[in-house]
């Protein structure tokens, strides 16, 4: 250890410069507005965000208005600033978006639901989204509209279950859309068997306190014990505004499961491999897809895999994952907690079975889907949802909530804190002997729901935010 | 805006950070805790954010100032600093810091990366590709270094490794920065239409994000133009504008066409803007050409004598700006034998096509046509589709008495592209007569 490193003070200081940095890390967002390079040689972008690949947030849980289905979200683009022009957010016609389904615990899809994405323009003559008010999903004020190909592959067989499906537009004021919910009702599409689909942009239904966190890891509640102590406060969310967009499947539980009522679930997007020339000098212009960005549990990559891994941690598939499983035996989080708040007990920074079995191979006799570790979400389809849902989930004994899948308002900042401080609660610690250090199962940011309400019915993700009422 | 691009990675973040902290804990020094992957060519994000980071990190650095990774973080907010004012000085606050960061902590990855980026920066090609591979070595499985590696390559003319580095780069994450780079590939080797296809795949990843998708649209107008599409070329860039209004290289590349169209007054204008909003050598060059053209010599000569200026800035923060200025001064009769100097010192440090070139057209200009030949059959090794680079090549065998070959080259050269350049379309058309 170099001297700089061994007191708390100066860890916490070198703490706060790399939050900071974490700060920067957001700002590489691209090439640059005004990206002035001194050079005339060509200066390609090294950029680290891809929002189009960017799977945000994964949720699946039995649909609490037709219990006999399974409604999943895949959220990408995250952070849409409502007000958003003259840009505004579409998925990535080239790219392809997956909802993947285990559903017999060996960690390789069963089922899978492929979007594709496409972009058309009514008059190339004009870059405007509109020309007038958007009165419905054929309306020609609409320029730019978006339409998907939903394909359900299950082995090698592949069925089309929608071709050109419409998405509706953003959420842009009172003058474009002024229906807005109108059009976003028409853009669900009933298709047969019973499936449901949805694509287009929502509220961002992820919370957090992030300003609180980036700032030396501060829970605003706690402030009171942190190493840097100031007084304590309620959260603040700073996801509240913004907009993502959202696929949202909702199928019959029959069309999922095998023969254990279990499934592992998680998303993709992928993108085409593209080289400069073939092995034998031609040029082939399109390759086979590569998946750049996957999500089962959340907060995985950024909160266990270490940076220089996360680029292969994301084109890995959950089959093997086994090889990551050191990063969950061994948190480097669990060892943080204690220097933060040197009042709190210290979790065991290894051998930490309990994250293996919570984040990998599921939790016995409520979600285990056998030995084989796999980031997978996964959701035992038998237990009905719940009439009143609890934002701690499986913590205060809603079986229905995460861990066993996620639910929209399932506050999982709370649930993966106080797992990951050794705070699982005294239900699961009578249950399952899971270790619950005091007062490490009350942590949490403060920020206990999303700002906008839910709806009880498919999408169930609440609209987006409009651009012309946006604070920001 | 601003808001936006700065939380943008959102929930990604909060853990990078954590994390960070836990690998302090862990090792004791910066190594793998870098929080920012690929913070190397970190941008967008309105000005403030940047500084912002700048003013947070030295906060820092003020209660311990032995905290390499917080150097580096410092290094890579100043380089930010640098391409949204256009203010060269930030390369040297970038360079001070970054150096500053490895002394503490060697394996900082972020503080590599942003030094290779850095180098590339600074023309400073060889020290750039050793930065890479540094990167690499520390993080084999990410898939920006080869982008660095990659970069350093091309401009040292080591094409076929260079393009080695961008597959892997494409293979291990295709998106906009490896797709951009398998574009310029395959633009570099004459295959124009794979190019424009690439750079397609890279406009639809940028989808959603307005300086990336400025970006793209820019670089995708800029491959119909050279090939002569100039109507596509044009839309190209006015999506680019629609995007992101105002945005510099838009407004440079729309002057080229609207001079292009014979509206000199208009192109002008845009040319104005561009140099207002920064003041790029490259575009006050084409401001002088434009007025020069336009018969309005004493203000072509002001925006000359800024771009020297200009230039000595950039050298005096580190730039290597030896090929630019050899080419200025060739294309514009200035100190010809000097400049031959200097581009002879570009070629042999950087050794790629374009230093090639230069050199060629030097020596031709300087009267030294059999020299020349070798150097421009260097400069069109690969095949490139390139009307300037055929524009020389067709003086220079015009200079050594063939005829034919000089008529076929400057014929290709228009052909390509009717309007490659403000100053010497015109003359290649009045040589074929």
């Amino acid at each position: 250890m170099s001297t700089a490193f061994r007191s708390k003070g100066s860890l916490a200081v070198t703490a706060l410069a790399l939050l900071a940095g974490a700060i920067a890390l957001l700002l590489v967002a691209g090439p640059g507005p005004q990206a002035a390079k001194a050079s005339s040689h060509r200066e390609a972008p090294l950029i680290a965000t891809d929002p189009t690949a960017d799977n945000t947030d994964l949720y699946a849980f039995v649909s609490p208005d037709r219990p006999d289905t399974v409604t999943i979200v895949a959220n990408y683009i995250p952070f849409q600033e409502p007000a958003g022009g003259p840009n505004f957010f579409n998925f990535d016609p080239s790219a392809l978006y997956t909802i993947h389904v285990d559903n017999n615990g060996d960690g390789r899809d069963d089922v899978a639901y492929n979007f594709r994405f496409s972009t058309e323009t009514r008059n190339p003559n004009t870059f405007l989204y509109n020309t007038g008010p958007i009165g419905s999903l054929n309306d020609p004020n609409w320029n730019v509209r978006q339409f998907y190909t939903l394909t359900r592959v299950a082995g090698h067989h592949e069925t089309v279950l929608g071709s050109h499906l419409p998405s509706p537009p953003n959420n842009i004021g009172p003058r474009s859309t002024p229906n807005y919910g109108s059009l976003a009702t028409a853009a669900v599409n009933t298709l047969s068997g019973g499936v449901k689909v949805f694509a287009g942009q929502r509220d961002d239904p992820f919370f957090v306190d992030l300003g609180s966190i980036f700032d030396l890891g501060g829970l605003r509640p706690f402030n009171a014990l942190h190493l840097i102590p100031l007084p304590p406060a309620p959260g603040v969310d700073d996801v509240e505004g913004y907009n993502v967009h959202s696929i949202v499947l909702q199928v019959p539980i029959g069309q999922l499961v095998d023969s254990t009522p279990t499934i592992g679930i998680y998303a993709s997007a992928d993108r085409p491999k593209l080289r400069i020339l073939r092995a034998d000098g031609r040029q082939r212009n399109v390759g086979p897809f590569v998946q750049v960005s996957r999500l089962g549990n959340p907060l995985i990559n950024e909160a266990l895999i270490p940076l220089g891994e996360k680029d292969y941690w994301n084109r890995e598939d959950p089959r093997d994952d086994s090889q990551f499983i050191g990063h969950y035996l061994n948190p480097e989080l669990a060892a943080l907690i204690h220097v933060l708040y040197p009042s709190l007990p210290a979790p065991p920074a290894s051998g930490r079975n309990d994250l293996v079995s919570v984040l990998l191979t599921g939790v016995p006799s409520l979600n285990f889907t056998g030995p084989r570790p796999s980031d997978e979400l996964r959701l035992n389809t038998s237990i009905p949802p719940s009439p009143n849902p609890d934002r701690l989930g499986v913590l205060n004994g809603d079986f229905a909530g995460f861990p066993n899948g996620r639910r929209l308002g399932d506050d999982v900042v709370d649930i993966e804190l106080r797992a990951i401080a050794c705070g699982y609660g005294p239900i699961l610690h009578a249950a399952l002997g899971l270790c619950d250090l005091q007062p490490n199962d009350q942590l949490g940011d403060g920020v206990d729901g999303n700002d906008g309400s839910f709806l009880s019915t498919f999408p169930y993700v609440a609209p987006p935010h409009q651009g012309y009422d946006s604070h920001t | 805006m601003r808001r936006r691009l700065l939380i943008a990675g959102a929930a990604a973040v909060i853990a990078a950070a954590a994390l960070s902290l836990g690998n302090v804990l862990r090792e004791g020094h910066g190594a793998g805790a870098t929080p920012a992957p690929a913070a190397v060519e970190p941008a967008a994000a309105g000005t403030s954010s940047a500084q912002e980071t700048v003013e947070r990190v030295q906060a820092g650095l003020r209660a311990n100032p032995h905290d390499g990774h917080a150097y580096a973080l410092l290094g890579v907010a100043y380089e930010q600093r640098a391409r949204e004012t256009g203010d060269s000085t930030y390369y040297t606050k970038a360079g001070g810091a970054l150096h500053r960061a490895l002394s503490l902590a060697p394996k900082d990855l972020v503080a590599t990366n942003g030094l290779g980026s850095l180098a590339l920066s600074r023309h400073r090609f060889r020290e750039a590709l050793t930065l890479g591979r540094k990167a690499h070595r520390l993080s084999p499985t990410t898939a920006l270094t080869y982008g660095i590696v990659g970069d350093a390559l091309v401009e040292l003319g080591r094409y076929p490794a260079a393009f080695r580095a961008y597959d892997t780069m494409a293979t291990l994450k295709p998106g906009l920065a490896s797709y951009s780079r398998i574009s310029y590939g395959r633009e570099l080797l004459g295959q124009t239409a794979g190019a424009i296809q690439a750079m397609q795949l890279a406009v639809d990843a940028a989808t959603s994000e307005p300086e990336p998708t400025a970006w793209t649209h820019w670089q995708l107008g800029k491959l119909y133009w050279s090939v002569g599409r100039i109507d596509a070329a044009e839309h190209e860039y006015r999506a680019a504008l629609a995007a992101f209004p105002g945005y510099v290289y838009g407004l440079d590349a729309l002057a080229q066409v609207e001079a292009a169209r014979g509206h000199n007054a208009t192109a002008i204008s845009l040319e104005n803007r561009a140099v207002d909003e920064i003041p790029l050598p490259q575009f006050v060059g084409l401001l002088g050409d434009l007025y020069r053209s336009a018969g309005r010599p004493a203000l072509a000569r002001r925006q000359y004598r800024l771009v020297r200026v200009i230039q000595r800035l950039l050298v005096a923060n580190g730039v290597k700006t030896d090929l630019e200025t050899a080419l200025f001064d060739i294309d514009h009769g200035i100190r010809l034998r000097h400049a031959l100097v200097l581009a002879r010192r570009a070629e042999a440090d950087r050794p790629s096509i374009d230093g090639d070139d230069v050199l060629a057209w030097a020596l031709a200009r300087n009267g030294r046509c059999g020299e020349a030949l070798h150097w421009s059959r260097q400069a069109l090794r690969l095949g490139t589709h390139d009307a300037l680079k055929l524009f020389h090549r067709g003086m220079i065998e015009r200079c050594l008495g063939h005829v034919a070959a000089a008529r076929s080259y400057l014929h290709s050269a228009l052909a390509l592209n009717p309007h490659f350049s403000v100053v010497w379309s015109p003359v290649a058309r009045k040589v074929l007569g």
